[in-house]
């Protein structure tokens, strides 16, 4: 479904991204790890649209996209969520949802009727957050949202785009135990629902749900593979896991 | 909500009311006092769509004030009176500037959008004032209010107070529906978070683009009002002095809430004319010294703006 | 059009141009490093214009005037800083400009309250006033050149402390990222009121230098402020290279604008059409100019430089 070749990325004198191939089958949750500096914001930025690539070439669904602006990769289905929240924290949580519901709605040059009582786009919204577990918790302002309940709005708005490929930046970032099993769970609820790249450092969490890893040192892939592949893989354990896992 | 509503009923009743009551009291000057509030709080409502609610901060909006008023006196000088007519153009000649200074400001931002639609003002300023025909630097007098055949007399003060008034209640109105639209969301949602908008899909640039068009238009039909009411129409009208004081009574009055423009406008020239009528003459003359730094402490201490006072923005 | 009307206008040109870039220079430098809108930094323009008069007069002697005027502009501008804009440096642009707004009034009134509202004659003295003949035959304006002078020698200065001392260093440093100079526990308060106040004194020497060429009156800030404004967006925000190049090639166009394109108009279209689209136009042409380089640049010409 994804399918990027040679992508290649530098900051000056910095090559966050090295010639990285990649693939993302349908169905499939594809985990990307990689100590920190590794470059692996850099290379979803670049899958995302925030960032154009040197070279190399991004396609999804066989389509080039490696120039495509963001909003034009969401519209596709290629939708993304952050490290660092980014949500609308003046508005509540059914709102948040109800947006991005809307940026898949039709057209929005619609200047009279009220969007905060248009049934398709507040039904859908409530139904996700539901499904995300913060139901109860919809009309209460975004900025009022406990840390992790933020990250989980992150996730609903990704999905109340109905996307084709999730691109999730450390969901997990920043969350306590609980919240993370219950993230853990209900993104093992999408597993075959969805394709997903999964960028995390929570080791447990990418064996728990990943089909495949792919290891990302320098800004370049060392290794991809099943899990257990992964783990016992001598390079990996080298470079990342280092000798407990 | 129950209390906005109250505020609200007592307000219109208020202006509803101050005609007869000023004529009542023999003092009639303040019907056009009052209306001069109400004019140039349709320019401070059409500014709020695009900076309050948009966050673009034009420094140029009064360019828009200007070509309306200037629509208006043009078309008069060449006999042209009709209301309807004057009025539309106005409002179309606004739009279509609106619509080509949009198009190549929308595509910066922060620092560079402030200053460049700053710049793109005083390029409109100084091609009027190099217009020689028109009064030039000095400006030109209205040759004839704006007809509208015996179906409304704008020389009658108190009926052009009403008209006026109707047309910003209209304005509020419209905006109101405008940002609790889907097309306003989107306006609102690029302001909060310009990259969570593009991650779901929104290109921002469309959506601000038509609602500086729409906010150009309502402060151009401001302008053609404007001009009726002082039958002057200058230059300083587009200047920056001018859009500085416009973005003043917006912020002045809270950013994106509907009375927040109306409030703003009303207490910065209440302001004015408080210390334009000051005991001392010191003050009296050199009244912008005083306006000056109360605008910077005013800027300083009030965050929310005044209608914060009374309510809490909407979520 | 002879020959040597045209590079009249050329060193006019050139001399307008570096007056720009003195305003400009103080303005990137505290917008690049104090993410600062300050609008009334045409205030201090005007500041030092009329001081300068006043001091001349005070002390007949024009360059001790200069001084002077020069001392009293740094003087108001740490006061301005100290006392209005300390206030703003973690607001939104939108709050700035309006507060810097609220100054531009207050120093326009106080100004026309201390001076009048028409405008004044600022005199030159005798040894200044006499003309240099130029390889092309005419006379230019002594004064000018040395303006011109001046404005040269501190760009290189200002080049010369950017690029080569410590100083610059960390002026480019807080250009490109501010949060990391104050955690390398640079005084970031000292830092900030140093390149402030140098941005005040060019200001200031932009101003009494200016007086003398162009008119001394109430607002004369702002006029020159839209034009830097321009020059700025031209250049590039933060970046002194930028404002340089900026400001000349502003300048140029605007003087050059202004003197041939209503001949030529008349004489390539008609007599009318440069009568009557000639000034129009030209005073337009740099913002057209600002749009087009928009159109291909949205940043502007230069980045700050690492």
């Amino acid at each position: 479904m994804l399918e990027v070749r040679s992508l290649t990325k530098s900051f000056g004198a910095l090559k966050a991204s090295d010639g990285i191939d990649f693939e993302v089958r349908e169905g499939e949750t594809h985990a990307v790890i990689g100590p920190n500096g590794a470059g692996k914001t850099t290379f979803i930025s670049q899958l995302a649209g925030n960032l154009i690539p040197d070279s190399g070439t991004v396609r999804f669904s066989g389509e080039d996209i490696t120039r495509l602006p963001a909003p034009q990769r969401a519209r596709r289905g290629l939708a993304r969520s952050f490290q660092i929240t980014s949500i609308y924290k003046e508005f509540s949580a059914l709102t948040n949802v109800a947006l991005a519901v809307q940026a898949h709605a039709g057209h929005s040059f619609r200047f009279w009727k009220d969007a905060r009582h248009d049934n398709e786009l507040v039904i859908p919204a409530k139904k996700v957050l539901e499904d995300v577990g913060l139901g109860h918790r919809a009309h209460v302002l975004a900025a009022d949202l406990a840390h992790g309940e933020q990250r989980q709005l992150e996730v609903a708005m990704v999905l109340a785009t109905r996307p084709r490929l999730m691109l999730l930046d450390e969901p997990m970032a920043g969350m306590g135990i609980e919240e993370s099993q219950r993230m853990i769970a209900f993104l093992s609820g999408l597993k075959h629902k969805q394709t997903i790249v999964l960028v995390e450092h929570d080791m447990d969490a990418v064996f728990r749900l990943a089909d495949r890893i792919s290891v990302l040192v320098y800004g370049r892939v060392i290794a991809t593979g099943s899990p257990e592949e992964i783990r016992g893989n001598a390079e990996v354990r080298k470079a990342y896991l280092g000798e407990d896992a | 909500m129950k209390t906005r509503l109250i505020l609200w009923t007592v307000t219109v009743a208020l202006l509803v009311a101050l005609p007869p009551l000023a004529q009542a009291a023999g003092q009639p000057f303040y019907i056009d006092l009052v209306r001069r509030m109400l004019i140039l709080s349709i320019a401070a409502v059409s500014l709020n769509l695009i900076l309050g609610y948009g966050g673009l901060v034009s420094f140029g909006h009064a360019a828009y004030l200007g070509l309306g008023a200037y629509s208006v006196g043009i078309l008069a000088f060449y006999g042209i009176t009709s209301g309807p007519l004057q009025w539309l153009v106005a409002m179309g000649v606004s739009a279509a500037v609106a619509a080509v200074i949009g198009a190549v400001c929308i595509r910066t931002s922060g620092i560079f959008f402030i200053m460049i639609t700053l710049a793109f003002t005083q390029m409109l300023y100084y091609l009027g004032i190099s217009l020689e025909e028109f009064g030039g630097d000095d400006g030109m007098r209205l040759k004839a209010r704006s007809q509208f055949g015996g179906l409304i007399n704008l020389s009658d003060s108190v009926t052009f107070y009403y008209v006026s008034l109707a047309i910003l209640l209209l304005a509020v109105l419209l905006v109101y529906r405008i940002v609790n639209s889907r097309f306003g969301m989107v306006l609102r949602a690029a302001k909060s978070n310009e990259a969570r908008s593009r991650a779901i899909g929104f290109s921002p640039y469309p959506y601000r683009l038509v609602a500086f068009v729409i906010a150009g238009a309502m402060c151009g039909l401001a302008g053609a009002l404007y001009a009726n009411h002082t039958n002057y129409i200058t230059p300083g009208l587009m200047s920056w002095h001018q859009s500085g004081e416009l973005m003043f009574m917006v912020i002045l009055g809270g950013m994106a809430t509907t009375a927040g423009p109306i409030i703003g406008t009303f207490a910065f020239l209440i302001l004015e004319e408080i210390l334009k009528a000051a005991p001392i003459a010191f003050v009296k003359e050199h009244w912008q010294m005083f306006l000056g730094p109360l605008l910077l402490l005013s800027v300083i201490f009030f965050r929310r703006g005044l209608a914060g006072i009374f309510y809490r923005p909407d979520a | 059009m002879t020959f040597s009307l045209v590079f009249e206008q050329l060193l006019n040109g050139l001399q307008y141009g570096v007056t720009l870039f003195l305003m400009a220079a103080g303005l990137t430098l505290v917008f690049g490093i104090m993410n600062m809108v300050n609008l009334a930094h045409g205030s201090l323009y005007m500041v030092g214009a009329y001081l300068a008069v006043a001091a001349t007069n005070w002390t007949g002697s024009f360059v001790a005037g200069a001084l002077l005027a020069l001392l009293g502009t740094l003087v108001v501008g740490m006061l301005v800083e100290v006392l209005a804009l300390r206030a703003l440096y973690d607001r939104d642009h939108l709050d700035q400009v309006l507060a810097t707004f609220g100054l531009i009034l207050f120093f326009n009134e106080l100004i026309s309250w201390l001076w009048g509202r028409a405008a004044i004659y600022a005199a030159l003295p005798a040894y200044l006033q006499g003309f240099v003949p130029l390889p092309t035959g005419s006379n230019y304006p002594l004064y000018r050149l040395i303006v011109l002078a001046v404005g040269l020698a501190v760009g290189a200065l200002l080049w010369f402390v950017v690029t080569r001392t410590r100083l610059g260093m960390l002026i480019r440093a807080g250009a490109s990222n501010r949060t990391m100079v104050a955690a390398l526990g640079i005084n970031i308060r000292l830092l900030y009121t140093v390149v402030f106040g140098v941005g005040a004194a060019l200001a200031g020497l932009a101003g009494l230098m200016a007086g003398p060429i162009y008119a001394v009156q109430p607002g004369m800030g702002e006029m020159i402020l839209i034009q830097v404004f321009v020059v700025i967006v031209i250049g590039g925000i933060g970046s002194v290279r930028g404002a340089f190049l900026g400001a000349v090639i502003v300048g140029m166009v605007d003087t050059m604008g202004r003197a041939f394109l209503k001949p030529l108009l008349s004489g390539l279209i008609s007599p009318t059409a440069g009568e009557a689209a000639g000034p129009a136009l030209s005073s337009m042409l740099i913002y057209l100019l600002m749009a087009v380089v928009l159109a291909l640049r949205p940043t502007g010409l230069f980045q700050p430089r690492h």
